[in-house]
């Protein structure tokens, strides 16, 4: 009976200690000798985002080392895929156990942290040797949002590099009220739409926050990798960090969505919505919602929400800007790499080979696709398939990686996507810290403690839930006591240092 | 004790040990495979401790890393929440612990005295299913009950009442009492069926004997139940010390939604270490979480054991 307890005691204290402990082996280092002519045969694996199942992933890895057999000799593919959510947390698991990575994306995770963290490997040597494509191919002011200091560490994906703010509405309930949606700019105008919409649809959400309450407010900013020492204005050129809480801006929208809350033109609750907006929009649930738009945002919420949106773009002068976030989504070579040499022939290949882009995309024709209309390289899902139930998608980071721009159209975007979202990154206004990341390290502890508070307010305040006359200074208070000038001080340091890099 | 002696002593232990293995030796070998797992899932892993007290890299590993002494563990307590994280995950618990028995002791015993044998069965299984219940799903319950503009709640009760619908996730003064709620809601059965079979186990004589003295239920259930129910008391109550510096992630981060103006009552060291590295991802520091929260828990344990020992040395875990 003793024993039995003794037992039972030990192997719950024992089981408690280590769930919060990892395990693995030391990483293998990686070799620095290059193969110029590829004698020895070796497999290229690339983490890609999205879902697959294993025999489609096979088929895709297959189709795809014919490709690299044939043009790099020597090297397969062997492609994996991880779903979003848990895509950080499973890329840290494989490379903190050895586990073989060459070619990843690197999602949201900043360059910074993963170098200092040594996930990724430097690449000018090999860009300069096996990466000449890509040099010729991206323009230098984009490829300067993969460097850390001097070096660089990623390749920025070809995608629409930017964004703006925009006011969306279901075109059918903005045609019954008699709104204009084009001409919605300002809080007053928002304001008067949505209070139109209270009268004549009792039913309905007027506006309602995405997933997890996330509500943008609509101003030119850029949260330079959490919005502690942040640049609140991009168009003004100012290139001091600011605490996004304490700005005018943050207290005028905030207030006004205390307002309209207590209006009731805002969906309760909104902090803790599980349901995207483009659902409500699509269940009858809600008329408008204010999000940051991509390129072509009318077409991409009309062909989500199943009805005909349209968008009022909110900032001037400018629709839509680069920020540090769109710097992110860069393909790196992972320190898990046996032979990064041929990773960056692999990268290079991506450049330019649309067939091996759109099996990495959207996987095998005639499997995992078809054509809707070859002449103008449009595909859709087989019959009978959608976004949910296809075998193989990663369509949502395909522009992610070199070559994003030579795959084909997706489903729902118009013929000529890829020229359009060209032109669209060439008519976005570049955010002074466009490229720039920070390493926190060193204000770590504090990091955690504002972090803390921030989920606290934040997205209560962002959606109309607290008060901000007296909520504010109550944000304000205890993110001094957690230590948020150390952080500014530092990030403030980096910054002016990258800037100085950057302007010689 | 002479040299003699001793060696005559361990002779005959030795002699005592062998005899008892050749006797056992069947009961012996089912305990290897479960002592294996043991060894390889929750003793082997321990080494990893060592990252608690490391600058943690991908490129050196677990043993390459450098060490940093304790930093890991300053985020923990160099904030102004490092009280109210503290006491809210110590302070849930002990109100778990003591409501929790409290509850299941009183079901195991009503259980017991159901005697229709249909009956029993049906209301053991129904304790059980909300055990059975993600806390995902529960929370979405919970939701239903709460949500502002189509719950439960503010809908059907509040309004008939007349009164002002509330805001619940936005008001933290309730939810002390909702999580309690929720939480002896989804646990009670288990604990209950662990009493109830401790229950079951107890000789009818003693009931008989007692009917005979003119004993009525009450006396019964204070004379002769619950004495026999404290061994399995106390000791799912030190258990359950043990994991006082834990909490339910689910139910502090699930059944709340997240909901930022609730974290004065709901944020406990678990939801604290998750929201904060989330967007930090530090091996290091979440390692050096779990390590004291284990350590402080072993403390623990081994306070309440021994004061256990001091007064019914019976009932101590060892």
């Amino acid at each position: 009976m003793k024993f039995r307890r003794l037992f039972a005691l030990l192997s719950a204290v024992m089981m408690s200690t280590f769930a919060l402990s990892s395990c693995g082996s030391e990483s293998s280092e990686t070799s620095g000798n290059t193969v110029e002519n590829n004698e020895d045969p070796y497999e290229v694996v690339i983490l890609n985002l999205g879902n697959g199942t294993d025999e489609a992933l096979n088929l895709v890895s297959d189709e795809m080392s014919k490709i690299t057999q044939e043009k790099l000799g020597n090297t397969t593919v062997k492609v994996m895929i991880i779903s979003q959510g848990t895509y950080t947390e499973q890329l840290n698991l494989m490379l903190s156990s050895g586990e073989q990575v060459d070619i990843f994306n690197t999602y949201n995770n900043n360059l910074v942290t993963l170098k200092s963290a040594s996930q990724i490997i430097p690449i000018d040597d090999l860009l300069q040797k096996y990466g000449q494509d890509i040099l010729a191919n991206i323009p230098e002011k984009y490829m300067a949002a993969g460097k850390v200091g001097s070096e660089q560490y990623g390749i920025p994906g070809n995608r629409g590099k930017g964004s703006g703010i925009g006011f969306f509405m279901v075109k059918e309930i903005a045609d019954s009220l008699n709104v204009d949606v084009s001409t919605v700019k300002t809080y007053d105008d928002i304001e008067a739409v949505l209070t139109k919409v209270k009268e004549n649809y009792p039913d309905m959400y007027p506006l309602a926050p995405d997933v997890g309450g996330y509500n943008p407010m609509p101003n030119p900013y850029d949260k330079c990798y959490g919005y502690l020492g942040c640049l609140v204005n991009v168009y003004d050129g100012s290139t001091k960090l600011v605490n996004f809480y304490e700005t005018d801006e943050y207290k005028e929208w905030t207030t006004h969505m205390y307002d309209w809350m207590q209006k009731g033109l805002v969906m309760p609750d909104g902090a803790s919505s599980t349901v995207t907006n483009k659902s409500l929009m699509a269940a009858g649930k809600a008329a408008c919602a204010i999000r940051n738009t991509d390129p072509l945002p009318a077409a991409e919420w009309t062909n989500a929400v199943g009805k005909e949106v349209v968008v009022s773009e909110l900032l001037t002068p400018y629709e839509t800007y680069a920020a540090t976030q769109h710097a992110g989504w860069q393909s790196a070579i992972s320190v898990t790499s046996e032979k990064p040499e041929r990773a960056m022939q692999v990268l290079n290949l991506m450049m330019t080979d649309a067939d091996f882009m759109n099996l990495l995309t959207y996987g095998v024709e005639g499997v995992h696709y078809q054509y809707k209309d070859k002449e103008n390289d449009m595909i859709t899902y087989l019959d009978g398939q959608d976004a949910t139930s296809v075998e193989y998608s990663a369509g949502c980071i395909g522009g992610s990686y070199p070559g994003g721009l030579i795959i084909h159209v997706p489903d729902g975007r118009p013929a000529g996507y890829w020229d359009q979202v060209a032109e669209f990154n060439a008519n976005c206004y570049i955010s002074p810290a466009y490229g720039f990341a920070w390493d926190n390290t060193a204000v770590l502890n504090e990091q955690v403690a504002c972090d803390n508070v921030i989920s606290k307010y934040d997205t209560a305040l962002q959606c109309g839930m607290l008060d901000p006359e007296t909520t504010i200074p109550e944000f304000l208070a205890e993110l001094e006591a957690a230590g948020v000038d150390k952080i500014l001080a530092e990030k403030q340091a980096q910054f002016d240092a990258w800037l100085a890099e950057k302007g010689e | 004790m002479k040299k003699g002696e001793r060696d005559k002593k361990r002779v005959i232990s030795q002699k005592r040990f062998i005899k008892t293995i050749r006797r056992y030796w069947p009961l012996y070998m089912m305990f290897i495979p479960g002592a294996l797992y043991l060894f390889i899932n929750n003793y082997i892993p321990m080494a990893g401790i060592v990252v608690a007290f490391k600058r943690f890299n991908f490129k050196d590993g677990i043993w390459g890393s450098p060490f940093i002494g304790l930093s890991n563990f300053e985020f923990l307590f160099k904030t102004q929440d490092a009280w109210n994280i503290t006491r809210n995950t110590l302070c849930y618990n002990a109100v778990f612990i003591v409501l929790g028995t409290l509850v299941s002791v009183c079901v195991a015993i009503l259980l017991g005295e159901l005697r229709a044998q249909q009956a029993r069965k049906f209301y053991q299984t129904i304790v059980l299913v909300p055990f059975l219940i993600s806390t995902v799903i529960i929370s979405y319950l919970v939701y239903g009950f709460l949500a502002t503009d189509v719950g439960f709640v503010n809908n059907s009760i509040l309004k008939v009442l007349g009164q002002e619908s509330i805001s619940w996730y936005a008001e933290p003064q309730y939810w002390p009492y909702i999580i309690v709620i929720v939480y002896i809601w989804k646990h009670f059965g288990y604990n209950c069926i662990i009493y109830y079979a401790t229950l079951v186990g107890i000789d009818r004589g003693y009931y008989e004997a007692a009917v005979i003295d003119g004993a009525g239920r009450w006396q019964q259930i204070a004379h002769i139940t619950l004495p026999h129910l404290k061994p399995t008391i106390i000791t799912l109550t030190l258990l359950a010390i043990g994991k006082m510096f834990y909490s339910d992630f689910g139910l502090f981060y699930q059944v709340p939604m997240n909901s930022g103006p609730l974290f004065d009552v709901t944020n406990t060291i678990d939801t604290y270490v998750y929201r904060g590295l989330l967007q930090n991802s530090n091996l290091g520091m979440s390692s050096a979480a779990g390590f004291y929260q284990s350590l402080l828990g072993f403390l623990l344990i081994l306070i309440v054991n021994t004061i256990v020992k001091k007064v019914e040395k019976e009932s101590a875990l060892f």
